[in-house]
């Protein structure tokens, strides 16, 4: 049964794509990323997790940031992607969609697959049993 | 969901974010601020929480937060958390330790200091200066008595004779020589005076006042010793007094202190003429 705990996980292991990906569009912060990942139905995420990424990902040159002055309060730090990050997140698509195939491929259900009859487990252990022993 | 608009923090804020830095200890400076910075401004970009229990509800709690963070920050590097932490610890441990060495190598430099005590020698006898006005002698006076080969100086006392001993003085340090005295024996004699008188190397003696250097080019500094003996009382030949050491006020490194130079022979003082 799945559980908040596995999708965290699984979330953990797509968070460059995604945020890669939402960046794509428009130049977004952090807590605008999060609400878009949330409201996708990608939750629960962590927090600590996109601010973390998004530090790192502008670290290793994948996205640029500014400082964009608000209204009130301190500015807001807008990310928007550099050309390094569309080449990331382009390598990052094709993994990733060669992934699910996979993912899916081993997963599906077995009604779903050409209908065939198994062998037994002897048989197919074994091969036919000997003329002795029929 | 609302946007809200960025913000200065509460103060349960930041005291979470102390929180999270204190569960961030061990890393690297650098790491940790970065880290830091991400949580201040995830914290002033979301609705403001006023209690600490309502940032644990939604953020997780301090530890699990700052947990979060480094598990992101090692995925893309795996094992990066970990080195950074160990290359942080003995960064502090070669700190730790260059700082006992420089304590404990200060304190046995400054026990050094304090008790540095210069050797003095001399690679020539003592002698006397049989001047019965006391005069001190120089150096290759028709009077002087040298007593290189042998182990005694001896210096007859006489009524009326006050005697001068030339005792050379020479050190392994370089030293500021400020003064010398002689333990008086059983009140027979008194020190008149000790003069020095420098020797600079291929000359003669000259003499000079306190303070003299002692190098170690092997400049020769004497100490004329004028003595008044009383001899009342003694018997011909009795030896009554004997010179072992001289003692030595100088100043070096700053710092005024005192050595016991021992006669490389003694000098007596004996009871009657030669």
């Amino acid at each position: 049964m799945p559980t908040d705990g596995v999708t965290s996980q699984w979330l953990r292991g797509v968070t460059d794509l995604l945020l890669l990906a939402c960046l794509e569009r428009e130049p977004s912060y952090g807590y605008a990323l999060l609400e878009r990942l949330m409201t996708g139905g990608l939750h629960p995420i962590s927090e600590a997790t996109i601010y973390g990424a998004l530090r790192r990902l502008e670290g290793s040159g994948l996205c640029g940031s500014s400082l964009v002055a608000s209204g009130s309060g301190p500015a807001r730090r807008y990310y928007e992607l550099t050309a390094a990050g569309r080449a990331s997140l382009a390598e990052l698509r094709t993994e990733w969609a060669r992934f699910a195939d996979a993912v899916s491929a081993v997963t599906k259900t077995p009604a779903n697959d050409a209908p065939s009859t198994p062998a037994s487990p002897a048989t197919a252990l074994h091969g036919p049993p000997a003329e002795g022993e029929r | 969901m609302t946007e809200p608009s960025p913000r200065e923090l509460t103060q349960a804020e930041r005291a979470y974010v102390a929180d999270v830095e204190f569960a961030l200890r061990g890393l690297p400076r650098a790491v940790r601020g970065s880290l830091l910075e991400a949580t201040r401004q995830n914290l002033a970009e979301r609705p403001p929480c006023k209690s600490q229990t309502e940032l644990a509800r939604e953020l997780h709690p301090p530890r699990v937060y700052a947990a979060e963070l480094q598990e992101d920050l090692d995925r893309s590097e795996p094992g990066s958390v970990a080195r950074a932490r160990r290359r942080h610890r003995m960064a502090w441990t070669a700190t730790a330790l260059a700082v006992v060495v420089l304590v404990v190598g200060g304190t046995l430099g400054i026990r050094w200091w304090v008790t540095w005590d210069p050797a003095f020698y001399s690679q020539m006898s003592s002698w006397t200066c049989l001047e019965s006005d006391g005069s001190a002698c120089p150096a290759g006076a028709v009077t002087k008595v040298d007593n290189v080969l042998g182990t005694t100086t001896r210096v007859r006392c006489m009524p009326g004779r006050t005697p001068t001993i030339a005792v050379s003085i020479q050190s392994h340090s370089a030293v500021t020589l400020t003064g010398a005295e002689i333990d008086p024996f059983d009140q027979l004699y008194t020190v008149r005076s000790i003069q020095p008188w420098v020797q600079p190397p291929g000359q003669h003696p000259a003499p000079s006042r306190w303070p003299v250097t002692v190098t170690q080019d092997g400049t020769l500094t004497l100490l004329y010793i004028t003595l008044d003996l009383d001899c009342q009382g003694a018997h011909t030949g009795q030896m009554i007094a004997s010179i072992l050491t001289i003692r030595v006020h100088l100043r070096a490194y700053g710092l005024d202190r005192t050595a016991d130079f021992d006669l490389p022979r003694p000098i007596e003082i004996a009871w009657g003429d030669a």
